[in-house]
């Protein structure tokens, strides 16, 4: 059982990081897309792609949550506590991030777009560093049992944190660069569609580089994990995420985006497998074992069963949604970002769709 | 036969399993929880009625033909939207602080209710989609599929609150699970979700979303209504928010009675609190107004009504209430706090309710519309007059619990996580709700400013 | 009003009447499921009876 609702925190950790990661990484490039007239376009594709499933795709963080708070509630209570500055950080990150994305289609002033996108970028760049450093922390052993028994700074900013959170943030850029390029494709734009193909990438070659180099920060900073990670399950799945990722860049590099989207979620999916088998049998090394995190046998077997009950009604819904936004039929118009701002007129502007 | 509860429960208090020590900043933590609930569950309450309202609005577009509703429909639909984004991200902090705050409370417990969220989480997401659907595909879907993809957002506004509501009723009457040497055994989830409190709470919270989310939509086209704007788009507007608003306050006053009697029953002393009442004696007045001075143990300046408390707790004149006194003084709530928010809730509930009955009996047998500008002003203010009602009574029942977490069985205080630098927190949280409660204020009003006409604006529809 | 609202005055008085009573007197579960079901058709009936598009679509200012 215990196993069982492992697997599941899993899928909900990979969904986060693929959908969620993708979500981020169009803030990060809405970041880097230059000034407003030449940035325009690739925000508005950015702000184009995300409307319809941001918040589906959020959801995804409560429910890994949820399934640790009630799965594995000893772990759970102590990582919190322990790692309460990245998560809070992030916490807030996710406030500005989702007010700045709501509130940007209708900026009247071009002083408001330029805070509202850049909170909205910053958050985007913040979150995904502060789960990336929290992942960090678990993994490299920081985070004993106990309410904040842990050092509150130490455990999350030392070389692992950091190497993990700028993975996450790489990552999602990456993740994102692809289904962007994908979407510009599908909305008639192949401008655009060749400027995500150069980020997307750009950031695969950084991404790949990054996590090399950093197995050798993993030797000298989290022996254990670096141990896991290049011996039996871990290698495996390290080794086939590499592959997951040459593939992906190889199908970018000659335009196909359909199957690049997937190649790319099963690169960070294998990962995320990876990270859990090199901690395997620990949820937080080096004490805390899987069978002593999880809870009762009855709360399993229930948490199992709710999930099973709620998957019945909730991928079908999943599935609706993501056929519907792929069909393109839940498209709104293109409308480069932020070019309405020419000398100010006294009224409101006649607003196209938000 | 209170009494015998409480020494039941106090053999069964539980230590924390991260050690029960908690921290030095219990209050701070229990503040920041209060701002972060203060701010989510006035929106929650739009996620509870919007849906039915906007969707009874497009049935009206489809029955009559009239592209007002339609525009009306969409216009609110954006609104909603907005304001579910807004949920999201203040729900996801909720989650947050229940780990960064309270990290003893869930891994104790976590096993014994946790599998409650687990379902909201699932309610949630599904809502997630359809809202998505509903907004996005307006035009593009066809009537009749955009129509029936509203029908799962308004379920799952009923689903999400029965989970989050599970939980708290739980809280405040836990079953479900045993205690043996101070730590906890034998979890039953499903006993413990489905606990006795659930149904007066979730049927009260449920009804206050209609009332909140009617009255609050409703003001703003009273508001228009003052300025001589009374086309049929504003007249529908506010119409159909006042009746679901007005027929849901008619009821609620039935589900305080319950709610009431019912938690005479399974916390006393938190009624003693709404109450100030000392102690324990049959036949016990309801005061209204006055100070709970706590060194003399009496209600000052208040107006007693003979009888009432016993009446209104027990359907009995001369019904036993219990008295503050019998819990030590370190078991009871702040009582000031707790008895004003109640008496508030209550004043508040009854204003709202003769609003309603005015509106009603005018509609239905004078056939028009109240004419008196001292109604629609009456209406302008009763939408942030519910909001007070709806905190004033979490005051209410949350503060009503202290000094528990989780009643009789853990204190807030040994919940509660080492950390020594909330204030912090707590600043940096107060910051981040000004900016977004302006942020949205603002957003809300640059889409209520347009003209209802831009939102026909679209393609041609997909077809019925 | 209408004919169809005209049957839907009876109803929503009739619900709040029987839904309060019950609501009031008794205590057990059964009850209560009873009296929010009564109070609930009290409310849609209600609903339905005032916003009415026949004295919505009126003209009466």
């Amino acid at each position: 059982m215990a196993e069982i609702c492992l697997a599941l925190v899993m899928v909900g950790i990979t969904a986060y990081a693929v959908l969620g990661g993708a979500d981020f990484g169009g803030g990060f490039w809405d970041l880097t897309a230059g000034g407003a007239e030449r940035g325009g376009r690739v925000r508005g594709m950015v702000q184009r792609s995300m409307s319809p499933v941001w918040e589906a795709n959020h959801v995804w963080l409560i429910f890994v949550l949820v399934m640790v708070w009630t799965a594995f509630p000893v772990a759970f209570g102590s990582l919190f506590s322990t790692l309460a500055i990245p998560l809070f950080l992030a916490a807030i990150g996710i406030i500005f991030r989702g007010t700045a994305f709501a509130l940007r289609g209708h900026a009247g002033t071009i002083r408001e777009a330029r805070l509202l996108g850049a909170t909205f970028a910053l958050s985007s760049v913040l979150v995904p560093f502060c789960f990336g450093a929290t992942i960090g922390g678990i993994a490299s052993g920081r985070v004993p049992v106990g309410n904040q028994a842990g050092d509150t700074v130490g455990s999350w900013l030392n070389p692992t944190g950091v190497l993990i959170g700028v993975l996450a943030v790489l990552t999602g850029a990456y993740l994102a660069a692809v289904f962007l390029a994908g979407d510009s494709v599908r909305a008639g734009l192949p401008d655009l569609a060749r400027a995500f193909r150069a980020r997307a990438l750009g950031a695969g070659v950084l991404t790949g580089a990054v996590a090399l180099g950093g197995l050798v920060v993993l030797r000298s900073d989290a022996r254990a994990l670096f141990d896991g990670l290049t011996s039996g399950g871990g290698l495996v799945a390290v080794l086939l995420s590499g592959l997951a990722g040459a593939v992906t860049l190889g199908l970018v590099a000659t335009e196909r985006y359909g199957p690049a989207r997937w190649s790319a979620a099963a690169a960070v999916a294998a990962i995320t497998v990876g990270w859990v088998l090199a901690q395997d049998p620990y949820v937080l090394p080096p004490r805390l074992t899987l069978d002593q995190a999880a809870a009762s046998d009855a709360t399993l077997t229930t948490l199992v069963i709710s999930m099973a009950i709620g998957a019945l009604l909730l991928v079908p819904s999943l599935w609706y949604l993501y056929r519907l936004v792929l069909q393109g039929r839940l498209d709104q118009d293109f409308e480069p970002l932020d070019q309405r701002f020419r000398p100010m007129s006294a009224g409101d502007e006649p607003e196209a769709r938000p | 036969m209170a009494d015998a509860a409480l020494l039941t429960l106090a053999a069964e208090r539980v230590t924390g399993v991260l050690g029960g020590a908690g921290g030095p900043d219990a209050l701070v933590a229990r503040r920041m929880q209060a701002l972060s609930l203060a701010v989510h569950i006035p929106i929650v309450c739009f996620g509870i009625a919007f849906p039915a309202m906007i969707l009874f609005v497009e049935g009206l577009y489809l029955r009559t033909g009239d592209v007002t509703y339609k525009a009306l429909a969409k216009r609110w639909s954006k609104v909603a939207l907005t304001l579910f984004a807004v949920g999201v991200v203040t729900g996801t902090i909720l989650s947050f602080e229940f780990g960064l705050l309270w990290p003893d409370f869930m891994a104790t417990f976590g096993e014994v209710f946790g599998v409650g969220f687990a379902l909201e989480g699932v309610s949630f997401f599904i809502e997630a989609i359809f809202i998505a659907i509903y907004v996005y595909g307006w035009d593009r879907l066809s009537r009749r599929a955009h129509f029936l993809c509203g029908i799962p957002i308004v379920l799952t506004g009923f689903t999400g609150s029965f989970w989050v509501l599970g939980v708290n009723a739980w809280m405040n009457d836990p079953t479900g699970f045993g205690v043996v040497d101070g730590r906890v055994t034998d979890p039953k989830p499903w006993e413990a979700l489905l606990a006795p409190n659930l149904g007066h709470e979730l049927t009260h919270m449920y009804l206050a979303g209609y009332m909140v989310a009617g009255f609050v939509v409703a003001g703003v086209y009273a508001t228009a209504w003052l300025r001589g704007r009374r086309d049929l788009h504003h007249r529908a507007g506010l119409v159909v928010a006042l009746s679901f608003a007005a027929f849901a306050a008619g009821a609620q006053g039935l589900v305080g009675d319950w709610a009431g009697r019912r938690v005479s029953v399974s916390q006393p002393v938190k009624l003693a609190a709404f109450e100030g009442v000392q102690r324990t004696q049959a036949g016990a007045p309801f005061t209204i107004g006055g100070y709970y001075d706590a060194g003399r143990g009496e209600v000052r300046y208040g107006l007693p009504i003979p009888k009432m408390l016993s009446v209104l707790a027990d359907h009995d004149p001369n019904g036993r209430v219990v008295g503050l006194d019998s819990v030590p003084p370190a078991d009871r709530p702040p009582v000031n706090v707790v008895r004003i928010s109640f008496q508030t809730m209550v004043a508040i509930g009854s204003a709202l309710g003769l609003l309603a009955l005015l509106f009603v009996v005018t509609v239905v047998f004078r056939r028009r519309l109240p004419r008196s500008p001292w109604f629609y002003r009456a209406v302008v203010a009763a939408g942030p007059l519910s909001l007070v009602a709806l905190i004033a009574g979490w005051i209410a029942t949350e503060v009503g619990r202290q000094p528990w977490i989780v009643y009789g069985v853990m204190r807030t205080s040994e919940a509660v996580t080492r950390s020594d630098s909330l204030e912090i927190g707590f600043a940096f949280l107060v910051v981040v709700y000004a900016g977004l409660t302006v942020a949205v204020a603002w957003l809300l009003r640059r889409l209520a400013r347009r003209p209802p006409a831009t939102e026909l604006a679209e393609p041609a529809e997909a077809g019925g | 009003m209408t004919g169809g609202t005209r049957r839907l005055l009876p109803v929503t008085i009739g619900s709040f009447v029987l839904g309060a009573a019950i609501m009031l007197a008794f205590e057990a579960p059964l009850a209560r499921i009873a009296g929010v079901t009564l109070l609930f058709c009290f409310i849609v009936s209600g609903v339905f009876l005032v916003a009415d598009p026949e004295f919505l679509g009126r003209d009466e200012e």
